[in-house]
């Protein structure tokens, strides 16, 4: 073992973490953007719900199972022709970024499903009784009610997406993980693979407990 | 200002159909408090449920104010539902939102300007006693607080109806009894017509004005609440009578008596101002009989006084009856038991 970390290039370990930075922040983004609506629809359209369609919530229930139960590593690789189609590239930070809103995506939905879930059923019927509409119910009841549960979901989702990242370096996703494969793997050089190793367990540390804080600050329970 | 006609209601559970409404025909007045008393399952829930459509019947007419509810869009439906307030059992707050926001929150579902808001929720807040809390969150509350909130909340609208499901159920006998007091109160100031469900005498006998007694998903007597209670013909309403009136031991005493010897035992029953008058007193005094009292109740129903004594006559069968005859010609009620 050698802990001299003669083999770190620390301007490429600089450039690799903007890189997991940005995969990261666009890939959290465009989860909740459509993993968000999605799990309200879950919910909505279950079983003794506002907008109760079986077939519907089958269907959608299915597909969202489908894409939970394939690994991430093949998920990536079945969808490099749809990717290279939404971006122009299945390479690099740009490449990264639909296999892990597809990965991700499905798993925010449920969590948003669940924690909707927790929502008092007598609650949205009060806000029924006061003549509210579908959208207004959402908007006014489903949302703020479930708000420190939505952003402890937004919280697990993004410290899964940092280990999505690392694994998109396999199929040359860029960003830290890249290195680790590329110098600690293939080359044998463990300073890389320790640095990049101890920044992921960083900033997963530090997702966590920004995100306990916002639960916490947002819980009125 | 409700009339509920031919109401019928039905569950799908696992292919069965469960009937809860069986021909529910019933028409409340406006300005009136109407309790509807029955055990859970009799369909109490649903029945009230049924008046804002927030469970739909299987068929039958729901007309509040001169409009059939079942026969409205969506978008009507949620208009007319503004002037129906609800009150519940667990209350139903927006956990996430303040004492203020919460009594706001009709309002800002109406779109209604935030000027106009702010003067009407202070107004409420006076109205139900929680100025001091208006910033609070409902989890700092306690039961009967959280209560006069949703009633705020119910009356932000202006409604002309209020619906109360269970509103003190979960409340202590105390707090019951504030929440009943603010109920009278609303309902006498702002001349709302209230309809709740209870299974607790005590809430219908302490302000309700008529009294619709539920059982299997109909209702089986109805009427003003002195009337019902005093003479309580279906077996249900005799059950909740007994919930406030000590009828076993009174059983027990009469067959007592009975067993000993060939005595008149009869209920006497005074209402209003005679409530307060010597007349069976003076009438024991001037027919000479001696009586003992078996059992005896003077309370209230609402604002009126009442009395029932079970009384037993020592005298003999023909002064006995006398004296009832006496008794009935002064204006009591007496029925032999």
């Amino acid at each position: 073992m050698d802990w001299t970390f003669e083999n770190v290039d620390w301007a490429e370990i600089g450039v690799g973490t903007m890189d997991t930075l940005t995969m990261l922040g666009f890939s959290t983004l465009f989860t909740v953007l459509i993993g968000l609506p999605l799990g309200i629809i879950l919910f909505l359209t279950s079983r003794g719900q506002l907008l109760q369609n079986r077939s519907f919530y089958t269907i959608a229930s299915f597909v969202v199972n489908v894409l939970r139960s394939v690994p991430f590593i093949i998920l990536m690789i079945l969808l490099i022709p749809v990717t290279k189609m939404i971006v122009g590239t299945s390479l690099g930070v740009l490449g990264a970024i639909p296999p892990l809103v597809f990965g991700a995506a499905p798993f925010f939905a449920r969590l948003v499903e669940t924690s909707l879930r927790e929502i008092d059923k007598g609650v949205i019927e009060a806000a029924q009784s006061m003549g509210a509409s579908n959208w207004q119910i959402v908007w006014n009841v489903l949302l703020p009610e479930s708000r420190s549960g939505l952003i402890a979901g937004i919280t697990i989702t993004t410290v899964t997406l940092v280990s999505y990242t690392a694994m998109s370096g396999v199929i040359g996703g860029g960003g830290l993980g890249d290195l680790a494969i590329r110098y600690g793997y293939q080359r044998f050089q463990t300073d890389v693979m320790i640095v990049t190793v101890v920044i992921l367990l960083v900033m997963v540390q530090i997702l966590q407990s920004l995100g306990d804080r916002l639960v916490l600050k947002f819980s009125r329970k | 200002m409700i009339q509920l006609r031919h109401l019928h209601k039905s569950y799908q559970v696992q292919g069965k159909t469960i009937p809860a409404l069986t021909g529910i025909d019933l028409s409340i007045e406006q300005g009136e408090i109407y309790g509807i008393i029955g055990h859970s399952g009799a369909g109490k829930s649903t029945l009230i449920r049924c008046i804002n459509l927030l469970e739909r019947p299987t068929s039958g007419e729901v007309i509040v104010d001169g409009v059939d509810l079942t026969k409205l869009d969506e978008g009507k439906l949620q208009a007319k539902r503004r002037a129906i307030g609800m009150i519940f059992q667990h209350f139903n707050l927006l956990s996430s939102s303040t004492v203020g926001e919460n009594v706001a929150f009709p309002l800002k579902l109406a779109k209604r300007p935030k000027a106009e808001i702010d003067k009407k929720v202070n107004e409420l807040l006076k109205l139900v006693g929680l100025e001091a809390h208006k910033d609070k969150y409902p989890s700092q509350l306690s039961g009967g607080q959280k209560q006069r909130v949703g009633i705020a909340r119910a009356l932000a609208n202006d409604p002309k109806v209020l619906l109360c499901d269970e509103a003190t159920s979960a409340l202590d006998p105390q707090t019951t009894n504030s929440i009943l007091a603010l109920l009278l109160d609303i309902n006498r100031k702002l001349g709302l017509t209230i309809v709740l469900i209870t299974h607790e005498m005590h809430v219908i006998r302490s302000i309700c004005d008529r009294v619709g007694v539920i059982d299997g998903g109909k209702i089986v007597e109805s009427g003003n609440v002195l009337d019902v209670f005093l003479r309580p013909q279906h077996l249900t309403t005799q059950e909740f009578v007994e919930q406030v009136a000590d009828s076993t031991e009174l059983r027990e005493a009469v067959a007592h008596e009975k067993a000993s010897g060939n005595r008149t035992i009869a209920r006497v029953t005074f209402l209003g101002e005679k409530t307060y008058q010597p007349i069976l007193f003076q009438t024991m005094q001037e027919t000479g009989t001696v009586f003992s009292i078996l059992q005896g109740t003077i309370s209230r129903m609402k604002d009126t006084p009442y009395g029932q004594l079970v009384i037993e006559l020592e005298g003999d069968v023909a002064q006995n009856q006398k004296t009832i005859e006496t008794l009935r010609q002064r204006g009591l009620e007496v029925e032999v038991i």
